[in-house]
């Protein structure tokens, strides 16, 4: 990247350029934005998808585009920088399809067919796989922002800035608000892929020689013809299911769908991981069955999810009055609507929408409530997990009803992670409802209820009168099922902390139990940090500790954001984008009003903004504690969600833009060497809030302590003052 | 430019890190968490020290490059203080120790036919104990909290062989079942335990996957009344990557405890894309067949999905029964359909008369034909122990 040979004291003049490259450059943000939701999603299914590998793929690819910009250095070098863009530009418009392609084209391949990836596969995998793209798109960026500064003779930043920006938000918008709901993953890239071809090609008429522009042509005649005729879904969805059939495919805001045939056997996945088979009594009957059997006469159910696996037939069987059947996902209802006939009963009512949000707004009351959430591994479906959810839910329940829900874990022995796991659960549930079975099976399910409950399942089978294939006295004997409940019960760690909305700890432990199915590896990662932190610790000074906090204070805080938004108001695919969105925007705003506003930064304002974001962030769970306490219309959460959202996003805009002209005056090789402690930084940063602060901690207490930080690292700044040279 | 890249890592931050950073650091926070939660084991021993649960080890060789553990296949040389795959075998001070001796992790009370037998004392149920550690790494293990650990990671009973035995007269099941993990691992504790069972009239099951050498195993067919074992595919190339392990070594124990006289039940799970090649499962049947093994009941196990292997569908259950039908039709005479409850191929079938002689839901017989060890109808003896 360039020195600052070109600055121009003041407010940034009003730069000319020509609107072909502004174009390119919006179709370089949105490329990115719209590449980085596909393949992320892409990766976690075809991996394993927890909290930890979505780190791990992120890290990946701030990484590696941090090298790319660094390698953006060179285009110094490059004398026909138009045709250097034009063709590049045109290279990244293809390797998104290339890398979605190879990515599923060598699951079965690299890894044994069906294993999980262990955590140094998946770093090492997603590092080679993300690599071309991730530097190419890094470079990108220097060579057109020095392509802007040669065609305008003036400093570009504030339009390239701007457009870049402008690039990502309608990528955003586009694709969380249009693509996903059309188009597949492969068809949103091809439509990328037109864009950018159509761009480069209309770029290439101005300063490109002819022989590049006939480069252009046939390579987007030759990448074209097989993105638009062959149905590139269709057939890497065939590598990925070794031995079924696909018969039916479907990307949607809440993950792709996909149903496989296999002999006589329909198989359903969500996220590429199995929701159920076809002849899976045993699952459909254990969800069911061990709650169902312990009320006389059910009335009412609530069955949150777990209809594709046959819970419905089960519950009929008791004759209840009503089934309120609630699912997040429209298409999964359709999938249920298309392959069974669960949803044919007239005493079946079916909600589409947010179950938790269902729960707190309902008036209904029920005798039964089954929970099919899945495993809480992420810090989305640990909401079905917490205090506050069963507390909720417990407002809905009438007098002596029974909840369930199951755990994947053995039933022979609980190893520690295991346990910690089975614990919080039991004590969480405990603090809501007098009494907590563990009824253990193919997964370990979990009672709750105010009355009593009992493990003689096979004597209530009996006196019930209920015909089931496997939840029945021939495959349960209930001294054993005793012996084995009383066994894992007396396991548990009864002061095992509660899981809590705020305070998110089961997804934390769900992390330790997988990363305990590879008890070698954690090594490897251990040495990487250590280089990490040393890099950081020996390029840190008091400017980049500054950017280092603020970059820690955007990156925790937009986490917890949307951690709170889903808590306080429910999951909403669109709204969550739109917060990211709206973050976006208030970073380039607050970076644009930094350059027109302020002339001559002093460190004076940069320490008053790294106040500012502290104040915020000391002050953020106020606002965040009174929106979950409260009873709000939704039009307030939401306006006061975009509102802090954008307030922050443009504090950090106006911090970064404020660094970054104190600094002025380094080399380039200084800003370079900056750029990667940022990344490292930031990286460190947001594991630690992610992976281990918030659940440990908890929402509240993080937000402060990014506070804290923000606090310290402007009186240091302050403290120091007189060392820093601003700019002239 | 200096100013372009500021604002290009902000904005990347913002549009990426959303929830990142964790790709570093990993290992620390969780070697953090280690110094935080400590793990509760029922000793303090390290690795490689010995505990009141330590008891010098049966069949090893000392060599020039160490301690030469000659109970199985993996054929583990242990220098000082080394452990053996099996993660229950030590090297201390020159001589090799069991690590595993009177300290199951996992002590449970199940109807024998959960192991599964069919054929050897139907309804009873089995005192099953279990330490941890294996010989083998199964990508689909469906006890790797046992098996894929040492007994100094796990919580403990204190429970040596005269208090297995006693608990199992107390409890009233008339046999004592080494399962779960891999009893081979455990054989010291195993082995003693079975022999004071024997006196005390109690028999001896053994749920394994076979992976032993021959000495050890003839060894133990003197105090073992009935085995199952767990034949995982047959083909040695998917034993090496699906369980770490060879095929030799399991065919050669199927043979010896046929020769031994203890009764045999041999388990097959049907994995997709792995052990679902239908020419496979004939081959093995006929190997079966071939070596006189035709009365061994054959359980086809119906897989789901476990451990690692947990990106596969339930293994069909027409390709069980396409897998049973080839059985059959190689020559076995009784083959099982497991993991699909109320399935027919639960049952017992005469293999003269066809009838079916036991009716069996789970674990329990809804009606039993056979009269002193032979079939109602035909009067065909039906191998096993019945009684």
């Amino acid at each position: 990247m360039g020195g600052d040979g070109e600055h121009t004291d003041g407010a940034v003049k009003a730069v000319s350029v020509d609107w072909r490259i502004a174009a390119a450059v919006v179709a370089l943000g949105m490329t990115s934005l719209v590449t980085q939701i596909i393949l992320l999603r892409d990766f976690l299914s075809v991996f394993y998808g927890n909290e930890l590998v979505i780190g791990i793929i992120l890290g990946n690819w701030m990484v590696l585009t941090g090298i790319g910009s660094y390698v953006g250095r060179l285009s110094e070098k490059v004398e026909k920088s138009r045709e250097a863009a034009t063709l590049l530009l045109a290279l990244l418009a293809i390797l998104p399809l290339l890398t979605l392609f190879l990515l599923r084209y060598l699951r079965n391949i690299v890894f044994s067919v069906g294993t999980m990836a262990d955590i140094v596969q998946i770093l090492s995998s997603s590092f080679v796989l993300l690599l071309p793209y991730c530097v190419v798109s890094g470079a990108a960026f220097a060579l057109f922002a020095r392509l802007v500064s040669e065609e305008s003779r003036a400093h570009p930043i504030t339009s390239v800035y701007a457009w870049e920006s402008l690039g990502s938000v309608v990528g955003g918008l586009l694709f969380n608000s249009l693509l996903i709901f059309f188009l597949n993953a492969f068809q949103s890239l091809v439509i990328i892929l037109v864009i950018d071809l159509g761009v480069a090609f209309i770029l290439s008429f101005a300063g490109v020689t002819r022989r590049a522009r006939l480069l252009l042509l046939v390579v987007s005649v030759v990448v074209l013809l097989p993105a638009l005729f062959f149905n590139l879904d269709a057939v890497t969805k065939r590598f990925l299911f070794t031995g079924q059939e696909v018969a039916y495919s479907r990307d949607t805001p809440y993950g792709s769908l996909t149903v496989t045939q296999q002999a006589d056997q329909e198989n359903f996945y969500q996220n590429d991981v199995l929701l159920s088979s076809t002849n899976d009594a045993t699952t459909s009957e254990e969800s069911v069955h061990y709650a169902m059997l312990q009320r006389a006469r059910p009335g009412t159910v609530l069955l949150i999810s777990g209809a594709i696996s046959g819970a419905v037939k089960e519950i009929l069987k008791y004759g209840v009055e009503r089934i309120d059947y609630v699912e997040i996902d429209p298409w999964l209802i359709d999938l249920v609507r298309r392959y069974t006939d669960a949803l044919a009963s007239a005493r079946l009512n079916v909600v589409n929408e947010d179950p938790r949000r269902f729960i707190r707004t309902t008036a209904e009351r029920y005798d039964i409530a089954l929970i099919n959430a899945p495993e809480p591994s992420t810090a989305q479906a640990n909401r079905y997990y917490t205090a506050e959810f069963f507390r909720e839910l417990k407002t809905k329940l009438n007098p002596g009803a029974v909840i369930s829900l199951g755990l994947l874990s053995s039933t022979d022995y609980l190893s520690d992670e295991s346990r910690e796991i089975n614990s919080v659960l039991y004590n969480t549930l405990k603090s809501s409802f007098g009494n907590v079975l563990i009824v253990p099976g193919m997964r370990t399910y979990f009672l709750a209820s105010d009355s009593a409950l009992s493990i003689g399942i096979a004597q209530l089978v009996v006196a019930r009168g209920v015909k089931n294939d496997y939840v029945n006295q021939y495959y349960l004997d209930d001294q054993v099922l005793e012996q084995r409940s009383r066994s894992i019960t007396r396991t548990l760690d009864t002061s095992a902390k509660l899981n809590e909305d705020f305070t998110p700890i089961s997804y934390y432990r769900q992390v330790l139990l997988w990363l305990s199915f590879f008890q070698t590896n954690s090594w490897v990662l251990a040495i990487l940090c250590l280089i990490a932190l040393v890099f950081v610790a020996l390029n840190m000074n008091v400017i980049s500790f500054g950017v280092f906090t603020g970059g820690v204070a955007a990156s925790s805080v937009e986490i917890l954001l949307l951690l709170s938004f889903q808590i306080i108001y429910g999951y909403v695919y669109q709204m969550l984008g739109f917060i990211v969105a709206v973050f976006m925007a208030g970073l380039a705003f607050g970076a644009l009003y930094a350059r027109r506003r302020i002339s001559q930064p002093k460190v004076g304002e940069y320490v008053g903004v790294q106040f500012l974001v502290g104040a915020y962030c000391v002050l953020l769970p106020l606002a965040l504690v009174w929106l979950k306490e409260g009873a709000h219309a939704a039009l307030v959460v939401h306006a006061l969600f975009l509102l802090v959202t954008f307030a922050l996003a443009s504090l950090v805009g106006i911090e970064f833009a404020v660094a970054s002209r104190l600094r002025r005056g380094s080399v380039t090789s200084i800003a370079s060497e900056l750029y990667s402690i940022d990344l490292m930084g930031s990286a460190i940063g947001a594991f630690a809030v992610t992976s281990y602060l918030v659940p440990h901690l908890g929402i509240v207490s993080v937000s402060i302590i990014i506070g804290a930080l923000s606090f310290m690292s402007g009186t240091l700044l302050w403290w120091k003052r007189k060392k820093i040279v601003p700019s002239a | 430019m200096e100013d372009r890249m500021m604002t290009k890592r902000e904005f990347m931050r913002s549009c990426l890190l959303g929830t990142c950073g964790l790709a570093v650091g990993l290992g620390q926070a969780r070697s953090l968490i280690g110094l935080l939660d400590p793990r509760v084991a029922s000793g303090s021993a390290g690795d490689d020290e010995l505990w009141k649960w330590s008891k010098e080890a049966l069949f090893y060789e000392r060599t020039d490059s160490g301690l030469h553990c000659l109970k199985c296949p993996n054929g583990c040389v242990l220098e000082e203080g080394q452990t053996g795959q099996c993660r229950n075998r030590v090297n201390y001070k020159g001589k090799m120790y069991t690590i595993a001796y009177g300290n199951p992790c996992a002590v449970h009370i199940d109807p024998i036919e959960k192991k599964p037998f069919f054929h050897f004392l139907p309804s009873t149920r089995a005192f099953s104990i279990a330490a941890a550690g294996c010989n083998l790494a199964c990508l689909n293990c469906q006890n790797w909290e046992i098996s894929q650990v040492s007994p100094k990671d796990t919580e403990n009973y204190d429970l040596m062989p005269a208090r297995v035995v006693d608990e199992c007269v107390r409890s009233g099941c008339e046999s004592i079942a080494y399962t779960y993990g891999e009893p081979t691992t455990f054989y010291e504790y195993a082995y003693d335990t079975a022999e004071l069972g024997r006196q005390k009239k109690i028999r001896n099951v053994w749920k394994s996957n076979g992976y032993i050498n021959e000495e050890p195993l003839r060894k133990l067919c003197t105090v073992i009344d009935a085995a199952d074992i767990d034949l995982k595919s047959f083909d040695d190339d998917i034993y090496v990557k699906l369980n770490g392990g060879r095929l030799a070594p399991v065919l050669r124990t199927l043979k010896v405890f046929k020769e031994e006289g203890v009764w045999l039940e041999i388990t097959n799970l049907v994995i997709p894309s792995w052990t679902d090649d239908l020419e496979m499962i004939k081959k093995m049947c006929e190997w079966l067949v071939e070596n006189g093994l035709q009365d061994c009941p054959l359980h086809l196990s119906r897989f789901n999905p476990l451990y690692k292997l947990n990106q596969l569908p339930f293994t069909p259950v027409s390709t069980l029964e396409k897998a049973r039908e080839s059985a059959v039709k190689a020559g076995l005479h009784y083959v099982y359909i497991g993991n699909v409850p109320g399935h027919w191929a639960e049952s017992t079938y005469c293999h003269k008369c066809g009838k079916m002689i036991i009716e069996r839901k789970g674990f329990a017989i809804l009606s039993n034909h056979l009269v002193k060890g032979k079939c109602g109808y035909c009067g065909a003896v039906i191998p096993g122990v019945w009684s």
